[in-house]
């Protein structure tokens, strides 16, 4: 699924961050950003995933517009950001469920997937007591449960572990051999130019 | 979708008890206030207790919504379904129906201590008592959630949400208090219906509005 970015602006406190800012990303296309902190980069990807409004311009995502009006757009995009975004009171597993209903999928394999992250046996412990790290896994379980065509990937090994960033490894080969559309967030260039197509270079 | 929503607010809400709990120790502890501070006769306690009651359901309502919303931020969480292909206007009348059920089970807790405190004579239907807890609170609810979601981005959320309900919700309040007051007087339906009236409005026109307005407010 393509993405298209056209004149995008966003400025916060009349400071832009954004002015008239495009980008085309075909289906299956691999796209690295890359830049100084408060370069944008965190915001673009908020921005496309509907989290945060624009000021001007269009983000469609295949024939769908990114509008809060707008569900269909973010059907087939998952935002998987370095802030959590998951209910510190539930468990791993009751999260997991709580996200796929959000999306409208089954809860049925939710057991199998946290074992492939390595959290089956945190599954039942509320998320609040989860390090970095395992929050980091639990995220990485809730791309594979929604299996989406768009993934917006916001610093994705922060916080893992040897083993976790191995874990990254082996399935972000899968999502490559896959046709997914992916935007990756990272402040190492030398490792995201070997994961990417191109790299966008924000000032 | 809806039930989906409802029941994370439940399932959190059942395991820490938290909101149900401050609620009920809040209004009972206001409750326990106004016999000691207003030492006067009882027909001025009757006559004052309806405007009494809805001032304690209103300051309750503030601190349960406060918290409500609060789950929304810790750890971003709300990021979960502002991202998600879900209709915004959706988790608004969720979290109505979620503080719906919080407030009027706080109300249940502390409906039968104010009584007593107060000293006040239980010779009404209880039934329309239900009736007016639920559209009053209804109402306060609705105006409520909407506040708390404009606020939900704010710095300082916990005064705002006072600061702006408050005026919002003085005429459910006024109406409620009217409903309340000829229900203890024992007057008939008939003569109170029009306040009813006026709270069931309140609570759908402010619902309804919710709805259509929270996809729009709640952004980063």
């Amino acid at each position: 699924m393509n993405l298209q970015v056209t004149d995008l602006s966003k400025s916060f406190y009349r400071f832009p961050v954004f002015k008239s800012f495009s980008l085309q990303v075909e289906s299956g296309e691999k796209i690295g950003l890359s830049g100084p902190n408060g370069s944008g980069k965190t915001t673009l990807l908020k921005m496309i995933s509907g989290i945060m409004s624009v000021d001007s311009g269009e983000i469609k995502i295949g024939e769908n517009n990114v509008s809060p009006d707008d569900t269909a757009a973010r059907k087939n995009l998952y935002y998987l950001g370095h802030s959590v975004g998951l209910y510190p009171r539930l468990t791993g597993q009751e999260n997991l469920a709580f996200i796929s209903g959000l999306y409208g999928n089954p809860e049925t394999n939710i057991s199998a997937v946290l074992t492939k992250v390595g959290l089956d046996f945190n599954q039942n412990k509320l998320v609040k007591f989860y390090s970095q790290g395992m929050l980091q896994r639990l995220k990485l379980a809730t791309v594979l449960i929604l299996d989406p065509d768009i993934l917006l990937l916001d610093e994705p090994l922060a916080g893992l572990d040897t083993e976790g960033i191995q874990l990254f490894e082996s399935l972000f080969n899968e999502w490559k051999t896959g046709e997914k559309t992916m935007l990756i967030v990272s402040h190492d260039r030398h490792w995201l130019s070997s994961k990417t197509d191109r790299i966008i270079e924000l000032n | 979708m809806l039930i989906h929503l409802i029941l994370k607010d439940l399932k959190i809400e059942w395991r820490s008890k938290e909101i149900i709990t401050s609620m009920f120790i809040f209004g009972l502890a206001i409750t326990l206030i106004f016999p000691l501070a207003f030492q006067v006769a009882p027909v001025l306690i009757r006559t004052f207790a309806p405007g009494l009651l809805w001032v304690v359901i209103l300051f309750t309502s503030v601190l349960g919504l406060n918290r409500l919303f609060s789950l929304e931020r810790d750890e971003n969480a709300m990021w979960s379904w502002t991202s998600a292909p879900v209709d915004r206007g959706t988790v608004y009348i969720a979290k109505v129906v979620s503080a719906l059920i919080f407030v009027l089970m706080s109300e249940l807790l502390f409906i039968l201590p104010f009584f007593i405190f107060l000293n006040l004579p239980a010779n009404f239907s209880f039934f329309q008592l239900a009736l007016i807890l639920f559209l009053g609170t209804g109402a306060i609810v609705s105006v409520g959630c909407l506040i708390s979601g404009i606020t939900l981005q704010a710095g300082l959320r916990d005064v705002l949400i006072p600061i702006l309900l408050f005026p919002a919700a003085s005429p459910v309040a006024i109406a409620a208090t009217k409903c309340t007051g000829l229900l203890f007087d024992q007057k008939p339906m008939t003569d109170w219906n029009f306040w009813l009236l006026i709270l069931g409005s309140f609570f759908v026109i402010f619902g309804l509005f919710g709805y259509l307005v929270f996809n729009r407010i709640v952004e980063e």
